[in-house]
Formats: structure tokens, C-alpha cells, sequence
């Protein structure tokens, strides 16, 4: 029955069992049951009894072992929390230091921008000093490089590149730089540059020369010539140098030219020589070594040009034409012997004439280009030379042939030497004339006056008509050769007054010859003595000897050539017997108007109709088939 | 530097020939400097006129000279035809007696230079049609029946100039070419140059002996 009101109590607690919902009594119950094993539940009741107090003990040894474990845990938070605290506390203390620390840098920091800054503006102030150093060095001191391209550079160097032109003008400009130095006063600095530079300089221009001076003479590679040019501007300031490659240019291109020389008048292997033409035609052989020279000339004037293109300090046209002059000059000693012995080989008037011109052609040619030279003072000579030969030598000839003149025969024809001369003159002139006028002039004088003076000599030996014809005849047969050529007018006209003078000599004797074989003398006379009796009472003027005249006219003027006086038929000049026998004429028209106007006049008491022909009709009939004759002959 | 003056590979020298008038100035005028001189004095002796032309690719300077057609400088003129790898040969087309003087040049031509010379005949002043003495068909046959190159140019208009030079130009290469003409003889008129790239071909001994270009000019 014990057990009844535990089982009513557990009964009923069933039975009043409500599901209940209160967490915090579901919590402690759970929590509750932990307290019991499972044993427990298999418990006796009796030893449920006895442990119903146990389990209160549980409870509180449960609770107790919470506030143990509880105490545990906070007596660990606290020491948690004291760690903390000494964690922050050292914490704090290391904050502390690094706060000093932080000042103490930050003082620092500042201390160190205020040295940057220091050290930039000591850096700008460096880097002034740097531009400067380097702005003196530019200006007055090569480069490294610049040294070693000087250096490096010498005559073996196959050609002077353009860096080493920049360092000459590096040292050049140098130069002028210390000059400025000097003026603004930095006389040490400045001398030692200068002396420096000077050095410099001089070793540049030495090695510009001596490879200039080595590669001169190959101008014409076009590899060369600029780079050639080029040096020899910068040796312009060196004026000696400058000439001594020059000099070197010079002598090698008149080396080259002589030979050419040479080679072209012997020729050489399949060449054909200039001297071939030599002994066929020396005038051509002159002419062709005188053209050959004058062709070189275009080609020495190129290179130099090219040579000295650059050079601008000195008188180009002046150096050029020096520089030709000595080169053309190479073959004055050679062209001189050749000249020399042909011009002195006794050579024919006409060849000689030849030659003379040409050389005279060259010497005005070379003249013109070179003025001041060895080849023109040699062509010069040769000239007079050869001037000198061909003038004695044509004085002789046509003194040996004067020599030979001989005396007319009866014919009064001219010395077949007039003719021989004439005809060398010809050739002469036909060279001479259209080249050279004055020469032409001085040739004919020569040739003609001795052969006149020898003619008027011959002709002072004969007598009167005979001189007079004879003369007309060889001076007639000299104008009419001169007549041709443009320039003869003095010598022409001097003979022509001559001639004049000879024919109006003739006239006067044919007149004189016409009027004595006509017989009418006397009647001339007699109406000239102005007779007071009536005429046909004087003797000589009476009609019987007036028909007789009038007979005799008519046979004149049906054969005119009758009257002549012998020698005029050999006056070889139609024109000239036409004229003389014309002069005669005109005086035997005057005569007779003279006795026709007597005979007309009443006074003198002459039978009318005894002269027929009136004055007019008769110097007609006499003189117009003369008239005729003239213009012909014009 | 290839550009230079030297550049060039022969030079070939050329002779112009004809009466006086006939334009042989003005063609070489007109030639080398592409002008037309209207009022150009007679030549006295010889002019010398040059230009560097191209045949088939190959630089050529040619070294012209110029003759007086004056009959008084014949003798001296007849000296300049030594040596000519070109001769051209002028007459006026206004004026027949330049036309019927061809055949003594000709013959000059002939005896003075040596058989590879190229002889070209030129009628000038073919911009005077109106006045026209010689006909082109006539002067044609002349220069076939001598085997000459011919056509009419003028030194006014420089109608066919170029094309003359040219043309001569291109026959005496064309000789070179073929072996007809010797370069080693003088008389040729033809030079070849040393070299384009030499400063080592001109500095060995054998090659300064000889400098061509310095022998026949
Ligand atoms: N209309 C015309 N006139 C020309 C031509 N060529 C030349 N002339 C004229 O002809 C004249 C003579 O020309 P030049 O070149 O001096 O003759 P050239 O042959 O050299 O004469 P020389 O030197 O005496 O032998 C000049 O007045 C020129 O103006 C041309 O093509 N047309
Ligand atoms: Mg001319």
C-alpha cells in the first residue's frame, strides 16, 4: 500500500498531465533527465527510495559543479581578461614608443626633405656648372671621338669621309672661339687653346694635303672628285699647299699630255700617227698638231673646274687658266721642233702662206684662252718665225724671177713672168685674202712692185709709142688680175693713173700720127692764125686742098684702123687702142668743125656744097662704133 | 657622288659639218642648252659644246665640236675631223646650194675621219616649210643612196634635234657593242672611261700610265 499513493500520485500526475508548453519547464526537465541514467530508470523502487535523496544531491551537486565550472570559467575570463589587460597594456606601451618613434621620424622626414631640397638645388646648381663645362668643352676642346677620327685618319685612307671634314671645321670653329676668349679676356685659357688647336689644326691640314697631293691625278674617278674638291677648299687657307697639289695635278696631266702628244703624231699600235700626213702635206700636219693641242684644252678645263668647284677664296679663272697653262706647256719643247723644221725645210711660197696662217689662226685661238703662256710665246715665235721665213723667201722668188725678165720683142707683148707671178700670187691670195685682208695687201705689194719698177726699167729702154704700149700692156695685164680681188683698191688705182697717163700719151701721139697722115697740119695752123683775107685764097685752105682732105676722111671713116699708128696694134687692151684711136678722133672732129664752120662762113668765099658731111655727122660716124666698143668691154 | 661630273662611261666625239648659215651653232645650241639663238655670229675656226646623254643605260658624254662653214677656215676645220666617232653633216632646206655643197663635205667627211664614224645628215631649219628649197624625199634618197642616217630638224623648235644626237649616239654604241670599233684605237673617238669604282682600278700603276680620257680630245 505504500506504493499506492506514489502510483496515486503518479497516476494522478498522469492523468493531470497536460502537455505543457512552458520552455523554461520542458528546459529543466530535459535537463532533469540527464540527471538519471538509464540505470536508474531500471532502479528498484526500494533503491529508487533510496536514492530519491541522492537525486537532490545530484541536483545540487550538479548545481554546484555549475558554480565550479561557472567559478572555472570566470576565474579563466579574469585571467583571460588580465592577459588582455597586460596585452594591452604593452600594447599601450608599444604605441607609446612608436608615437615617440613616429615624431621622432617625422622630424627626421622633415630633416630630409629639407636636405633634398638642399641637394636639388645643389643638383640644378651642378647641372648649370655641368652644361657649362660641357658648353666650354664643346667650344674650345674636340671630343674623344673627334680625336680619334683625326688620328685614324691619314694619306693611305682611300677617301676623306665627311666625319673627319667635321672635325676640321671643329677645330676651325675652336679657333674662332678662342678668339672671342681672348677678346673677353681669358688670356691663359685662351692662349693654351690656341696653342692646342693650332697644333690640331695644322695635323688636320697636313693629312688633307698629303692625301689630297696622293689622289689628285685621279680627279676623273668620279668617286674621288667631290671628296678632291672638297680638300682642296680647306687648303685654301694654305695657299702653298694648295699650290703644291696643284703643282702635283699639273705635272702628272703634263706628263699624260705630252704623251698623248706623242702617241697621237707617231701613233702607236693600230693608230694611224699625225706625222704620216707629215711629208704629203705639211701645212695639214702643222694644222693637225695645232688642232689636236687646242682639243685637249675643253677637257684640262673641266677637270680643273671640277677641281677647284668648291674653292671660293681664290681667283677661280685665274687659278684654272694658270693651272691649263702649265699642263699645254708640256708639249711647247716638242711642237717646237716639229714647227721649227718644217717651217725651215724650205718648203714652197704657197705652203709657207698656209702655214703661216694657220699658226697665226692658233696663236689668236690660244690667245684667248691662254693669255699668259709658254705655248702662246712659243706659237708666237714660231710665227714670226715662220712669218719671217715665207715673206724672204717670196721676196727672193720674185726677185729671182724679176731676174729673169727680158726686154719685148717687136710685139710688145708682156714677159710671160708677169704672168708667172701673178698666177703665185693667185694661189697666194686665195689662201690670204679671205682670212687676213691686210696680209693680202702686203702680199701683193710684194709681188707687184718689184715686177712694176722692173717693168717701167724695160720700158724707160724703149722708144716713145713702143714704151707707151708696152707699159699699158704689162700694167693692163696686172690690174686686170688685181681687178678681181676686192681689197686692191690703192695699188690698182696707182696702177691705173699710170696706165692713164701711158694712154693719154698714146692718144696724143696716134693724134699726132692721124693728123700728120692726114696732111692737114697746116690747115690746123692756119685757122688758128687768125687770116683777115678770105680763106680759100690761102694757099693750103683752097678748095682744091679742102676736097682732097674731104677724100681722105672719107677713107678714114671706111676704115678707121688705117690711121693707127703701127705700135697701136699691139696694144693687147681692145679698149685701150679703141680709146686712144677714139682720143685722135675727137681731135680730128674738132679740127674739121673747125674748118667747116670757116668754110660756111661767106667771108671766106669757099664754093657752097664742097663740104657735104656736117661737123655732127662726122664725130658720129667716127666715134660711135667706139662707143660701142666701150661698152663691151665694161 | 654617283651623280658626279665623272659619271659617265665613254665619251664619244663628234664633228658637225656645212656651209656656213646652215644652223650648225644653233643645233649644238639647242643641244646642250635647249635655246635657240636667233641672232647667232658665224663661227670662227671651232666652237666646243658637251653634254652627257644615256644609251641603254649606259652615261655617255658626248664632246661636240663645232666647225666654221666659212670656206676660209676649211683648212683648219679639216684638222678637227681626226678622231670623230660622229660626224653630222648640216644643210639649210631653204637654201639649195647648202644642199648641193653635201657631197664635197661628204667626201671631207669621208677621207678624214675612219670608216666605223657615223655620219649623219641633218636638213635644218625644217620650220620654214613655206620656204622650202629642197624636198625631204630628195635629201632621203641622197642619204640612202650614201648609206647616211637623215632626218630634218630644227634648231628653232627643236624639232628632232635631240633625236639626231641621239640616234648617232646610239649607232656608235651600237658599233662598240659588236666589236666594229676599236676603243684602243685613238682615230675611234670613243674612250671608255677608267672605271665608275675606282679609287683602287686608278691607283695601281698600270692604269695612271695610261689616262685615256686625256689622249684624244
Ligand atoms: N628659222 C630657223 N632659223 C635658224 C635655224 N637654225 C639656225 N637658224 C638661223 O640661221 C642663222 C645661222 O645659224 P648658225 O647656227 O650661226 O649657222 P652656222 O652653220 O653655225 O654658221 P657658221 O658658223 O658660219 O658656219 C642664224 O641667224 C640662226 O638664227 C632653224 O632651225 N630655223
Ligand atoms: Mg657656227
Amino acid at each position: 500500500m505504500s506504493l499506492e499513493p506514489d502510483l496515486q500520485t503518479a497516476v494522478n500526475g498522469i492523468s493531470n498531465l497536460r502537455i505543457t508548453t512552458d520552455q523554461k519547464l520542458l528546459d529543466g526537465l530535459s535537463q532533469l533527465s540527464n540527471c538519471a541514467s538509464k540505470e536508474d530508470l531500471h532502479l528498484s523502487p526500494i533503491s529508487r527510495k533510496k536514492r530519491r535523496p541522492d537525486l537532490k544531491t545530484l541536483i545540487e551537486n550538479q548545481q554546484i559543479l555549475y558554480y565550479k565550472q561557472f567559478l572555472g570559467s570566470i576565474t579563466e575570463i579574469r585571467d583571460g581578461v588580465e592577459h588582455l589587460h597586460s596585452n594591452l597594456s604593452d600594447l599601450n606601451e608599444i604605441c607609446e614608443s612608436m608615437s615617440t618613434n613616429l615624431r621622432a621620424s617625422k622630424q627626421s622626414s622633415r630633416n630630409l626633405i629639407d636636405e633634398i631640397s638642399k641637394l636639388e638645388s645643389e643638383r640644378k646648381k651642378l647641372m648649370v656648372e655641368k652644361n657649362l663645362a660641357q658648353a666650354y668643352l664643346n667650344a674650345f676642346q674636340l671630343s674623344g671621338e673627334d680625336l680619334k677620327i683625326l688620328r685614324t685618319t691619314d694619306s693611305s685612307t682611300a677617301i676623306l669621309n665627311e666625319d673627319f671634314f667635321k672635325v676640321f671645321e671643329r677645330i676651325q670653329q675652336i679657333q674662332t672661339n678662342v678668339a672671342i676668349l681672348l677678346k673677353v679676356g681669358h688670356q691663359a685659357t685662351a692662349v693654351e687653346i690656341m696653342d692646342q688647336m693650332g697644333l690640331l689644326h695644322e695635323t688636320a691640314l697636313e693629312k688633307i694635303y698629303r692625301w689630297a697631293q696622293s689622289r689628285v691625278k685621279h680627279v676623273e674617278n668620279p668617286e674621288l672628285s667631290d671628296v678632291l674638291a672638297k680638300s682642296l677648299s680647306y687648303l685654301q687657307i694654305r695657299p702653298m699647299l694648295l699650290k703644291y697639289v696643284l703643282d702635283e695635278y699639273c705635272t702628272h696631266r703634263r706628263s699624260l699630255f705630252v704623251r698623248s702628244y706623242i702617241d697621237a703624231l707617231t701613233g702607236a699600235g693600230n693608230i694611224k700617227g699625225i706625222e704620216l700626213i707629215g711629208g704629203a702635206d705639211p701645212a695639214r700636219y702643222i694644222g693637225d698638231m695645232l688642232a689636236f693641242i687646242h682639243q685637249s684644252i675643253p677637257n684640262e678645263k673641266e677637270n680643273l673646274t671640277i677641281l677647284l668647284k668648291h674653292c671660293n677664296k681664290i681667283d677661280l679663272n685665274d687659278k684654272i687658266v694658270t693651272c691649263m697653262s702649265t699642263i699645254m706647256d708640256g708639249v711647247c719643247r716638242p711642237l717646237n721642233v716639229r714647227l721649227e723644221q718644217t717651217i725651215l725645210s724650205g718648203l714652197d711660197c704657197p705652203v709657207m702662206n698656209k702655214i703661216d696662217m694657220c699658226i697665226k689662226f692658233y696663236v689668236e685661238t690660244i690667245e684667248q684662252i691662254l693669255p699668259v703662256s709658254n705655248l702662246l710665246a712659243t706659237l708666237t715665235e714660231l710665227y714670226s718665225l715662220c712669218h719671217q721665213t715665207f715673206i724672204n723667201q717670196l721676196r727672193c722668188q720674185v726677185q729671182a724671177e724679176v731676174g729673169e725678165y727680158r726686154p719685148p720683142g717687136p710685139d710688145l707683148t708682156p714677159s710671160p713672168i708677169i704672168q708667172a707671178l701673178l698666177s703665185l700670187l693667185g694661189d697666194l691670195l686665195k689662201d690670204t685674202l679671205p682670212s687676213s685682208p691686210e696680209q693680202a695687201e702686203i702680199l701683193i705689194q710684194l709681188v707687184t712692185s718689184p715686177v712694176v719698177s722692173q717693168i717701167n726699167d724695160v720700158a724707160n729702154r724703149l722708144g716713145s709709142p713702143d714704151m707707151g704700149v708696152y707699159l699699158c700692156n704689162c700694167l693692163n695685164q696686172i690690174n686686170i688680175f688685181l681687178e678681181i680681188y676686192p681689197i686692191t683698191k690703192t695699188i690698182s688705182n696707182t696702177l691705173k693713173s699710170q696706165i692713164d697717163s701711158q694712154m693719154d700719151r698714146l692718144s696724143s701721139e696716134q693724134s699726132s700720127w692721124l693728123i700728120a697722115q692726114l696732111g692737114i697740119s697746116h690747115m690746123y695752123t692756119i685757122l688758128n692764125d687768125k687770116v683777115e683775107t678770105p680763106l680759100s685764097t690761102v694757099p693750103g685752105m683752097d678748095s682744091a686742098s679742102l676736097k682732097i682732105f674731104v677724100n681722105k676722111l672719107d677713107s678714114v671713116i671706111n676704115d678707121p684702123e688705117s690711121v693707127l699708128l703701127p705700135q697701136i696694134y699691139h696694144l693687147s687692151d681692145t679698149g685701150t687702142r679703141k680709146y686712144v684711136q677714139q682720143q685722135s678722133f675727137r681731135i680730128l672732129a674738132a679740127i674739121y668743125r673747125k674748118v667747116y664752120e670757116a668754110v660756111i662762113n661767106p667771108k671766106n668765099g669757099y664754093p657752097s656744097e664742097i663740104l657735104k658731111m656736117d661737123p655732127k655727122t662726122l664725130e658720129d660716124s667716127l666715134c660711135s662704133d667706139t662707143t660701142e666698143v666701150d661698152t663691151k668691154d665694161t | 657622288m654617283s651623280s658626279g661630273p665623272y659619271n659617265y662611261s665613254y665619251i664619244f666625239k663628234y664633228i658637225i659639218i656645212g656651209d656656213m648659215g646652215v644652223g650648225k651653232s644653233c643645233l649644238l645650241h639647242q643641244f646642250t642648252e635647249k635655246k635657240f639663238m636667233a641672232d647667232c655670229p658665224h663661227t670662227i675656226g671651232v666652237e666646243f659644246g658637251t653634254r652627257i646623254i644615256e644609251v641603254s643605260g649606259q652615261k655617255i658624254k658626248l664632246q661636240i665640236w663645232d666647225t666654221a662653214g666659212q670656206e676660209r677656215f676649211r683648212a683648219v676645220t679639216r684638222s678637227y675631223y681626226r678622231g670623230a666617232a660622229g660626224a653630222l653633216i648640216i644643210y639649210d632646206i631653204t637654201r639649195r646650194s647648202t644642199y648641193n655643197h653635201l657631197s664635197s663635205w661628204l667626201t671631207d667627211a669621208r677621207n678624214l675621219t675612219n670608216p666605223n664614224t657615223v655620219i649623219f645628215l641633218i636638213g635644218n631649219k625644217s620650220d620654214l616649210d613655206a620656204q622650202r628649197d629642197v624636198t625631204y624625199d630628195e635629201a632621203k634618197k641622197f642619204a640612202d643612196e650614201n648609206g647616211l642616217k637623215f632626218v630634218e630638224a630644227s634648231a628653232k623648235t627643236g624639232e628632232n634635234v635631240e633625236e639626231a644626237f641621239l640616234e648617232t649616239a646610239k649607232k656608235i654604241y651600237e658599233s662598240i657593242q659588236d666589236g666594229s670599233l676599236d676603243l684602243n684605237a685613238a682615230e675611234s673617238g670613243v674612250q671608255k672611261k677608267p672605271t665608275a669604282n675606282g679609287a683602287r682600278t686608278l691607283s695601281s700603276e698600270n692604269a695612271e700610265g695610261r689616262n685615256p680620257s686625256s689622249c684624244s680630245c
